[in-house]
């Protein structure tokens, strides 16, 4: 019997080129290393709602920049749904997560020499962590990346005792150049299309 | 008696439907197929068509009823949504089925 091609690469693609600007590689970098920022500034409670001030500044950027050289689509609801699911998990991982480790480590609940070497690594974990939902939410791999650098920066800091800001100073940093890398790709191979025209 | 090596049926290959059996439409059609509805813009950056020809192929298809056209003012800017039809959907639906099985018949 002949077996019908599927239409799920063709969904995966054009839901792969929907990301492919590096905006949200640029936005996620710069609100981390903002908040990395502000903890080293001593403000770090402000610092805390600066990733709702990314999320709009992506949706602004993206209308801006994005869209007269890509256009805009609406995904299907199963794709949407799956999206949403994939949020909610990153933000319950990271609750969990970071939850845990900061009772374990911060409030004392536990007194190991390693837990207590761990502990400046901490906030650059949970973001390695969520991360890593983010690349399996999404389907986009260069987050999984992300996250074992994010990681990696963790063992480095807790490796030379520094203070848990520049884990996220450096590691936002980063995610915020791939970004930039990225864009300036994105702009160089997508110009901003004529209008739309009958000619 | 010797068996054929290729067995196409020739009302089956006639049967292919001719509005979705050309590469440029076909790939318009495989694009709203795998989402909800997409601007002129993004089918012009994932077909790589120039404005004029992308117009043509979407009156066509148009016309054949597989999907909707719809043109309204964004940022003072001209922006056309499209999506498709029930029977844009199950025209591809039935076009891919033909053609895996004239497939199968030469593989």
């Amino acid at each position: 019997m002949a077996r019908q091609p599927s239409l799920t690469l063709t969904e995966k693609r054009v839901f792969h080129a929907f990301w492919q600007d590096g905006l949200l590689d640029v936005v996620a970098g710069a609100t981390i290393a903002g908040i990395g920022l502000g903890w080293l500034c001593g403000v770090f409670v402000p610092m805390v709602a600066l990733p709702i001030v990314g999320v709009f500044a992506w949706q602004i950027a993206r209308r801006r920049v994005t869209e007269p050289r890509m256009g805009s689509v609406a995904f299907s609801t199963q794709r949407r749904h799956r999206l949403v699911h994939g949020l909610i998990a990153i933000f319950s991982l990271g609750v969990v997560v970071g939850g845990n480790l900061v009772t374990r480590v911060w409030f004392g609940r536990t007194h190991s020499a390693l837990a207590q070497w761990f502990a400046p690594a901490i906030p650059v974990t949970i973001v390695a962590a969520m991360s890593l939902s983010c690349a399996a939410a999404l389907g986009l791999w260069r987050f999984l990346l992300y996250g074992i650098i994010l990681f990696l920066v963790g063992l480095g800091l807790a490796g030379a005792d520094l203070e848990p800001w520049w884990g996220l100073i450096a590691g936002g940093a980063v995610i915020a150049i791939c970004g930039a890398v990225m864009l300036a790709a994105f702009l160089r191979d997508f110009p901003i299309l004529p209008s739309e025209t009958e000619d | 008696m010797r068996k054929r090596a290729i067995e196409l049926n020739a009302r089956d290959i006639a049967s292919l439907d001719k509005v979705l059996h050309e590469p440029a439409r076909l790939s318009v059609v495989a694009c709203l197929a795998v989402v909800q509805h997409a601007d002129f813009v993004f089918l012009q950056s994932q077909t790589g068509m120039t404005g004029g020809n992308l117009s043509a192929h979407l009156r066509k298809l148009e016309e054949a009823g597989y999907l909707t056209i719809e043109k309204s003012f964004q940022d003072s800017r001209p922006k056309t949504t499209l999506a498709l039809t029930k029977s844009g959907r199950s025209a591809l639906d039935a076009y891919l089925k033909t053609l895996s099985a004239l497939l199968a018949a030469i593989a």
